[in-house]
């Protein structure tokens, strides 16, 4: 590889800057004269003005092929550029995809299951020993602990409105007359509302045994002995419904109406939930 | 059109006159998605020869700017002119896979022929700008550094001799315009000897 030396310079040398001139279009004057002169006169003129020409578009040619063949390398560039982002937005999709499917369902689940927990919590709640004994439990009577009083002039006159502090003085007074059904129901109705379930059964039974059916509380302490069992848990539900079957035949009817609905949630599907 | 894009290609036109790879790159790629989209949607331009179409309809606008061809005051922004000279290369587009087999003398001769010493510049076939362009680039290879250089100069880039004086560091236009005649006379020499 060399350059034109100027030792290779011949006389096409002048050919060569006139054709430029003429191809460019800007021979004029003597220059435009001195062409044609030659035109005229070198018989390979023309061909050689062919071939300059043939120079010109093959150079054009070759930019042309140089130049696409770069821009085809940024294209190819670009694509790959593409592929790539496309895999990563693909993938960033896929995940962000599964997450977005997911989610729903895990919330879903989430709330299903704090919703369990919430009904299995409020079932056990509402259907528990104690809680349906305390539903269906009578409150105790102030002016039945007076009239207690009146048939014991040496009971203390204050604090009978407080179970609390009546059941100290109940209890004495039992153990002196332990066949009195009406103290005895009374400490029952206490020791039930200070929860200490198994000695009110006691209570009651003891009231019920010592009053027989004349006793005036007959219905309400043998009602209220089954609530303290169940509530201390310490009888079956089927002995619990056993001694709902045990009630008097001529029993209130609002006492049967409360046994039944007590039988009816005993033998329910929430019952069986919260045992 | 919009004025604002027209005003913009005032300004980006100038810039392109010269090569600039960097620049061309980023148009190349701020144009594709518009070109893509305009040859596929509009004249039903297959995909999978939509990036073909594009890199030449690409070349043929920065040459044209760079030859004078395409020049300022502008008719249409430089987008839209790419794009209708992709569609002319998209209806005249014709099976192109050729191959390229070595020039001899008989093609040579019809070249030359079809060429001739004036008017406008012949419709070649397809394979007869391969083998040209073949040749050339042979010859241009064959040629030393500053030959090379002065050749592209004034063919690729339409560098004037002030351009190429500039860029080569030559003492003077003169002497840039002596060293391009005596590097096409030499490839003449070597193309028809003589």
């Amino acid at each position: 590889m060399e350059d034109y030396n100027d030792k290779d310079m011949d006389t096409n040398y002048n050919d060569i800057a006139g054709i430029e001139s003429y191809l460019d279009g800007t021979l004029k004057g003597e220059a435009q004269i001195q062409f044609q002169k030659w035109r005229t006169s070198d018989p390979e003129s023309e061909r050689k003005i062919a071939a300059q020409r043939l120079i010109r578009y093959g150079m054009q040619a070759v930019a042309s092929k140089t130049y696409q063949a770069k821009v085809e390398e940024w294209e190819e560039q670009i694509k790959q550029e593409e592929a790539q982002r496309q895999e990563e937005d693909e993938e960033a999709q896929s995940v962000f995809g599964r997450f977005r499917t997911l989610m729903p369902l895990a919330i879903a689940a989430t709330v299903l299951l704090l919703l369990l927990i919430g009904s299995r919590w409020y079932i056990s709640q509402q259907y528990s020993n104690q809680a349906l004994a305390l539903a269906n439990y009578q409150v105790v009577e102030a002016d039945r602990l007076k009239g207690l009083r009146g048939a014991n002039p040496e009971v203390p006159e204050s604090n009978w409105e407080d179970c609390a502090s009546a059941v100290p003085i109940l209890q004495s007074i039992v153990a002196s007359s332990p066949v009195y059904a009406q103290s005895q129901f009374a400490l029952g109705q206490c020791l039930f509302e200070q929860q200490h379930y198994t000695a009110a059964a006691q209570a009651f039974e003891t009231s019920i045994n010592a009053g027989g059916k004349s006793f005036e509380q007959y219905e309400t302490a043998y009602w209220s002995r089954v609530l303290a069992l169940l509530a201390s848990g310490e009888q079956s539900d089927k002995e619990i419904l056993q001694l709902l079957d045990g009630l008097p035949p001529d029993t209130n009817q609002g006492l049967i109406r409360k046994s039944d609905r007590l039988k009816k949630d005993l033998s329910s599907v929430w019952r069986a939930i919260a045992r | 059109m919009s004025i604002l894009n027209l005003k913009e290609d005032d300004r980006l036109l100038p810039q392109l006159k010269k090569p600039n790879p960097r620049l061309e790159y980023k148009i190349y790629r701020k144009w594709r998605g518009k070109f893509r989209a305009t040859l596929i949607k509009k004249y039903h331009c297959p995909e999978e020869m939509v990036e073909e179409v594009y890199s030449e309809a690409f070349t043929i606008t920065i040459q044209n700017i760079q030859t004078g061809k395409l020049d300022l005051p502008l008719q249409a922004n430089l987008l839209t002119y790419c794009i209708s000279v992709g569609k002319n290369i998209l209806s005249n587009s014709r099976p192109k896979k050729h191959t390229p087999i070595p020039m001899d003398e008989d093609v040579l001769t019809t070249l030359l022929e079809k060429m001739g010493s004036e008017g406008e510049d012949p419709d070649f076939e397809d394979a007869e700008v391969e083998m040209l362009v073949m040749k050339i680039q042979a010859l241009l290879e064959q040629m030393g550094q500053n030959c090379q250089d002065s050749l592209k100069g004034k063919y690729w880039y339409n560098y004037s001799h002030r351009d190429m004086m500039e860029e080569f560091n030559l003492p003077n236009e003169n002497a840039s315009r002596q060293r391009l005649h005596k590097c096409l006379a030499k490839m003449r020499k070597k193309l028809i000897g003589s």
